[in-house]
């Protein structure tokens, strides 16, 4: 799988406030190559019940509000 | 049997073939653009023009007379059908798919006109088949505490590339004005129109994290009024229909067959095309969260002009 867009390079700046915004383990993958990082969301998906595949209604249904 | 990912590059490549304006957005587009959601669902923008061309792509597929031999159908909480009527009016149509015997059941939904962007808007900036980052961030102001973070981060992303206009997403008050100072006077104009809040990064007031809590307190409030509006008629519909003696739903027909029955019922049962009602509606919907947000945060009328984005910015 090749990346739909180019990666962008960014400063380190970037992962730091990505790693305040979202999270250390989230700035981390975002760092990954692209094949990497795909690589490593397959296996959530094939691991884990995600958020959305738990929601009875679609989002703009139910809000989008987070489920247990 | 291809996974979720390799699907939404199945299906890219099939809607470029079958001449289809498109644009993938939302949790995919950001996991593209190296921002990480566990979502296995696909989204995607298509024209409005390009909406029959998918119906046809689909029912094409499901005959497997192109080599495809897709299963496909509505999934149970459909949305609206996939018409162009529909989906121009805001409406999203919920669709699975099978691609292979073994496959998983992908879940792909379709949008014309998504929250907080114009059908025109939606696609403007699409390169490569992916949405631009502003139109996602725009798409990620929901009431949903976990979007607010990646709207930013995509303007973050912006700001890093030289784009001012990220300023209509940051909510941090340097980041601001930073994304500020790359802005010319007539691109701030513009921008000041469609976020007023931005009069104060200049010289921001010693409340602008108050009236930035205002303001995505506004965002949320009217978008949590807005999907009750189509959360409201869809039940309404669905109820109607299931009161009929020979209701049936979902079904295990072709697609096209579904298609034919989901037109029919909320052409006989009467699902709304348009929830929020015009223009009218939206104004009540916009009133309705400012009193809110005003009373939550105790907001003078200065400050409420402030935080207040036109409505034609928040329900367009």
């Amino acid at each position: 799988m090749k990346p739909m867009v180019p990666d962008r390079e960014y400063p380190d700046f970037y992962y730091e406030k990505l790693a305040e915004l979202l999270g250390e383990d989230r700035a981390r993958w975002a760092r990954l190559p692209y094949e990497e990082r795909m690589k490593e969301l397959a296996w959530y998906h094939a691991n884990f019940n995600t958020p959305d595949d738990l929601s009875l209604w679609p989002a703009e249904l139910d809000g989008g509000v987070d489920r247990p | 049997m291809s996974g979720d990912l390799e699907f939404y590059y199945i299906f890219r490549d099939a809607m470029t073939d079958a001449g289809i304006s498109f644009a993938l957005t939302s949790g995919m587009a950001c996991v593209e653009y190296g921002i990480q959601q566990n979502t296995k669902d696909t989204d995607w923008l298509i024209a409005p023009d390009s909406v029959e061309l998918l119906r046809e792509m689909l029912c094409r597929f499901e005959r497997g007379l192109s080599g495809r031999n897709w299963r496909i159908g509505y999934r149970g909480l459909f949305g609206a059908p996939l018409d162009r009527d529909y989906l121009a009016n805001g409406w999203t149509s919920h669709l699975a798919i099978w691609d292979t015997p073994d496959s998983v059941e992908h879940h792909l939904d379709f949008f014309v006109q998504p929250p907080r962007l114009s059908a025109g808007a939606a696609l403007e900036g699409a390169a490569e088949a992916i949405a631009h980052r502003l139109v996602v961030a725009q798409m990620k102001k929901t009431n949903r505490d976990r979007d607010w973070p990646i709207a930013e981060a995509l303007a973050y992303q912006e700001l890093l590339s030289g784009n001012g206009e990220a300023v209509l997403h940051l909510r941090d008050p340097e980041a601001l004005k930073d994304a500020w100072g790359l802005c010319s006077e007539d691109q701030r104009r513009i921008l000041l129109a469609r976020r007023p809040l931005l009069a104060q990064i200049a010289n921001p007031s010693p409340k602008i994290l108050r009236l930035l809590a205002a303001e995505r307190g506004l965002w949320e409030e009217v978008n949590k009024l807005r999907y009750g509006r189509y959360q409201h008629e869809w039940k309404a519909f669905l109820k109607r229909w299931r009161a009929e003696d020979e209701f049936a739903w979902p079904v295990s027909v072709p697609f096209a067959r579904q298609h034919e029955l989901v037109v029919r019922a909320a052409d006989v049962h009467r699902l709304a095309r348009d929830p929020l009602g015009g223009l009218d509606g939206r104004v009540a919907i916009f009133e309705e969260a400012m009193n809110h947000i005003t009373s939550i945060f105790a907001l003078d009328p200065m400050e409420q002009k402030l935080v207040a984005p036109p409505i034609s910015e928040m329900l367009p």
